[in-house]
């Protein structure tokens, strides 16, 4: 569904993707993973046309992203970026609206259907009771809850997820990511989400995909990804993991 | 804000511009009874130009000086205003106001430059000095957003320090050509403070069409306007055409602003303060927050039109003095109040 083709890309002259290859299918979740400067952020801004690729293909669809309009693209693709930026003096309920952009007319007229879209995408993400609340009077959980009602209600089949859960606590990473994975499970769709915690990537992902220094180290299913000889060497840090039943690595922590 | 809640800020403003209005036209340094007024006014729909004698001053006073100022001054304060909070939500600069980004410098000196090469006499001549002023205010805006760019972000405090070069750059240029300007100097000068020396009707109906388009076009970009509040980034995954939608709003708020300052002069102040009030009434929907500041800067510029006329009558005060007597006390409160801010 999503095939990424020999993409490089620079940042200042400076190549931070070199040759980056993979494909993701219908209803899956891919972690990005990988140490801080590897491209993770960058490659979900080049698959959101925030940035432009030296060279390489984004095919999503049988589409080249690259001939998509901004409009079109924003069907295929809704992001939640790393900065939660939300202005002041808009209420949740209009935050969520906005998702709907794609599909409006230029003065933003929504139809009932779109308010229903948007209270649906409320209800799932916990946030229904806040819906005429100021939302940059919220808390950071609750804020980052609203970012992703909006990205629901932009309705697309692939979602793009730049680490949504850092800055939150223990209860509100658990929450977030729950809600991501059953709204997802139950509406097929595909998504891309850079995290830091290897545990999280381990439990909630269906492939992993680790970054080194703007090229995949390694790709596929998390137990195969996630050993303690690819990590250790990636992060140039000595890596456990701890074995649960049978053969599935349970806990990945630095050695002490 | 539900649509009801909105209804009652729209009729409230209205109804102050309605009573803004009334009182401008009942006072001035001419004393006119209120029952002639009523009459002419009166008088003018029901039988046309059957007027006793005695009140041809009073009538002449009346809709020849006091009815277009009134209409002119209402029109400038909603054009300030309204692009007042466009630039603001473009730049997401709660300091951006027309004056302080320096396009409404470079829209005077637009149209003083039109005035020079020659004194408005016949319609066309008056249609010169808004497009004129449009060219200024479109080379200030574009200077002042090359100045104060540093790669994708512009920093609110650079910003107006661009802004008040261009605008000391522009107004150093007006001041040589009044130079040069000969018998209209005088008159000039006040305009350049915001006087409003040109009367009657014609200035009226030669700013009045670009006001009303300036104004529209930026209503139809509110939702827009919206959405870009999350930073351009981000408004562009949300599907929409940033660098397009950017570039009308610039064309469309300079527009406004020049076509109000063309004959109004450089009126500062307007443009920071109505919205930055509006804001914390209404909160940042620009659907609601553009229309609701067009009427509160109708408001604002006539009530102080009518203390600029008044309150030393029969000397008159330029209305810009009045607005800047309001505006800077009030810039330094925002720029203080800065970190727990209404963005």
């Amino acid at each position: 569904m999503l095939r990424v083709e020999n993409l490089s890309v620079s940042l200042n002259k400076e190549p931070i993707l070199k040759t980056v290859s993979f494909e993701l299918h219908k209803g899956k979740i891919l972690g990005l993973i990988g140490p801080n400067g590897a491209g993770k952020t960058t490659l979900i801004r080049v698959i959101n046309g925030s940035l432009n690729m030296d060279q390489g293909k984004v095919i999503f669809r049988k589409h080249d992203l690259a001939d998509l309009s901004v409009q079109e693209r924003a069907k295929f693709i809704a992001t939640v970026p790393q900065n939660r930026t939300i202005p002041a003096g808009f209420q949740v309920r209009q935050i969520v609206l906005m998702g709907r952009t794609p599909y409006l007319n230029w003065f933003g007229r929504c139809s009932k259907e779109d308010a229903r879209i948007a209270e649906n995408a409320m209800r799932r993400t916990n946030t229904l009771h806040l819906a005429d609340v100021m939302a940059d009077e919220l808390s950071g959980g609750e804020q980052q809850r609203v970012i992703l009602a909006r990205a629901f209600a932009q309705n697309t089949p692939l979602m793009l997820l730049d680490e949504p859960t850092t800055h939150l606590d223990i209860r509100f990473q658990m929450e977030f990511l729950d809600l991501l994975l059953e709204h997802v499970k139950e509406e097929k769709k595909s998504v891309i989400i850079a995290m830091h915690d290897l545990n999280q990537a381990m439990r909630f992902c269906d492939e992993v995909l680790l970054l080194s220094q703007g090229r995949i180290y390694a790709d596929g299913k998390p137990q195969e990804v996630l050993t303690e000889k690819k990590l250790s060497s990636v992060y140039q840090y000595p890596i456990k993991i701890t074995r649960g039943n049978g053969d599935t690595p349970r806990y990945i922590y630095p050695k002490l | 804000m539900s649509t009801h809640a909105s209804w009652k800020w729209f009729l409230f403003l209205f109804a102050g511009v309605v009573l803004a209005a009334a009182l401008s036209i009942i006072l001035g340094s001419v004393h006119i009874p209120f029952k002639d007024i009523s009459s002419i006014f009166m008088g003018r729909v029901e039988s046309g130009s059957t007027l006793p004698a005695t009140s041809n001053k009073f009538t002449s006073i009346l809709l020849d000086l006091r009815l277009p100022r009134t209409i002119l001054v209402l029109l400038v304060g909603a054009a300030l205003a309204t692009s007042g909070g466009a630039y603001q939500g473009l730049f997401q600069n709660p300091l951006a106001d027309p004056y302080l980004i320096g396009v409404a410098s470079g829209a005077g000196l637009g149209s003083i430059l039109a005035m020079t090469i020659q004194w408005p006499q016949d319609m066309l001549g008056y249609f010169a000095v808004p497009v004129s002023a449009f060219f200024g205010s479109i080379l200030a805006v574009s200077l002042v957003y090359s100045l104060s760019r540093v790669g994708k972000t512009i920093h609110n405090t650079t910003l107006i320090l661009a802004g008040v070069a261009v605008s000391s750059l522009s107004n150093a240029l007006t001041s040589f050509l009044l130079i040069n300007a000969g018998g209209e100097l005088r008159r000039a000068i006040v305009w350049m403070m915001g006087g409003s020396t040109l009367i009657g009707w014609k200035p009226v109906i030669a700013s009045t069409p670009f006001i009303l388009l300036g104004i529209g076009l930026l209503y139809s970009t509110a939702y827009q306007l919206n959405v870009l509040q999350f930073g351009d980034e981000e408004a562009q995954q949300m599907g929409v055409p940033v660098r397009k939608v950017r570039m009308l709003i610039i064309l469309a708020a300079s527009l406004t602003t020049a076509a109000a300052v063309a004959f109004a002069g450089t009126i500062a102040f307007v443009g920071l303060v109505v919205p930055h009030i509006l804001r914390r009434l209404v909160g940042n929907d620009y659907r609601l927050l553009l229309p609701l500041s067009a009427l509160g800067g109708a408001i604002f510029l006539c009530v102080s039109d009518i203390l600029a006329r008044t309150l030393l009558s029969p000397q008159e005060i330029p209305v810009g003095v009045i607005t800047i007597l309001f505006g800077a006390p009030f810039f330094l409160f925002i720029l203080r109040n800065t970190k727990r801010k209404m963005w």
